[in-house]
């Protein structure tokens, strides 16, 4: 009765309607997980701001709000290809897709190379960590995020070589494994694109 | 997915962007514009999630934990500077 039953219900749930996780479940808790370390750090900020308002306002007129925006550009529009890269596979154009993520690499390092110029004026200003609040928290939550950038990217390279290799295979489409490996390196990268999305304001507009 | 839906997605985030940008340039009240960035941070936060992660049609508990990050944190960081 109870298997009948069982069988009844899997019978009635249609293929579009069984929701599935993209990627693995280990990345999804490595995201919260990271999404958790940052929200104390954007609350923290957000406190310190609050109560050093003169600090924290010399110290935001002396950044750039354009490397800001490009920035803000850059890890948006990486992240869009990055989602073009998995449809792409999903529809099993490979090739294609290891094409679009060799983009979205590039794209990244447009990010990479105007936060390391933004750095560099800084420090050749004689500002550093050590300097005051807004600096410290400037420094340590942005050269965090940084980190995750570069690894995204080192994520995002391993996984060009992996679909060009799996394109020049007889099989026309990713196996479950690899698409499994796709999706998790693509939640990773739109992480990423997601903390941006709340420290550009916090640092550059309020 | 289609690439429709993704490329309407990616346009919202940078008109969203520019918004918040001309905001914070404008003669807007300092409150004004800590509500306007944190709906637009919540709005771009709900189109990652949605349509770049696909978590919509994730199981409801995962898209419920990333919707709730992207409200409960921008919310958060208002009443922060909003209470002080």
């Amino acid at each position: 009765m109870v298997i009948a039953t069982s069988i009844k219900q899997q019978k009635a749930i249609k293929p579009e309607e069984v929701k599935e996780l993209p990627g693995d479940l280990a990345i999804w808790i490595f995201i919260f997980a990271e999404l958790t370390v940052f929200a104390i750090f954007f609350f923290c900020y957000s406190w310190m701001h609050t109560h050093h308002l003169d600090v924290f306002k010399a110290g935001q007129d002396n950044l750039h709000p354009v490397a800001g925006l490009i920035n803000t550009a850059a890890l948006i529009t990486s992240s869009y290809t990055v989602a073009l890269a998995v449809l792409f596979a999903k529809r099993g154009r490979i090739e294609l897709s290891s094409h679009v993520l060799t983009l979205s690499i590039l794209i990244g390092l447009i990010y990479v190379f105007t936060k390391l110029w933004e750095y560099g004026e800084l420090l050749d200003a004689g500002f550093n960590l050590s300097t005051n609040n807004f600096y410290m928290f400037y420094f340590f939550t942005t050269g965090f995020h940084f980190l995750h950038v570069l690894l995204g990217l080192v994520i995002l390279a391993i996984m060009v070589i992996r679909l060009r290799t799996a394109s020049r295979s007889v099989e026309s489409e990713l196996c479950q494994n690899e698409r499994l490996n796709l999706e998790s390196s693509a939640s990773y990268w739109h992480m990423v694109d997601l903390l941006w999305i709340i420290l550009f304001p916090l640092v550059y507009v309020l | 997915m289609s690439i429709v839906k993704l490329t309407s997605a990616w346009f919202g985030l940078v008109v969203f962007t520019l918004v918040a940008i001309m905001a914070s340039f404008s003669s807007l009240e300092h409150n004004y514009l800590l509500m306007l960035v944190a709906v637009i941070t919540i709005l771009k936060g709900m189109l990652v999630a949605d349509v770049f992660m696909e978590l919509r049609s994730a199981p409801k508990v995962w898209y419920r934990l990333m919707t709730s990050y992207v409200i409960l944190v921008p919310c958060i960081i208002f009443l922060i500077y909003f209470l002080s």
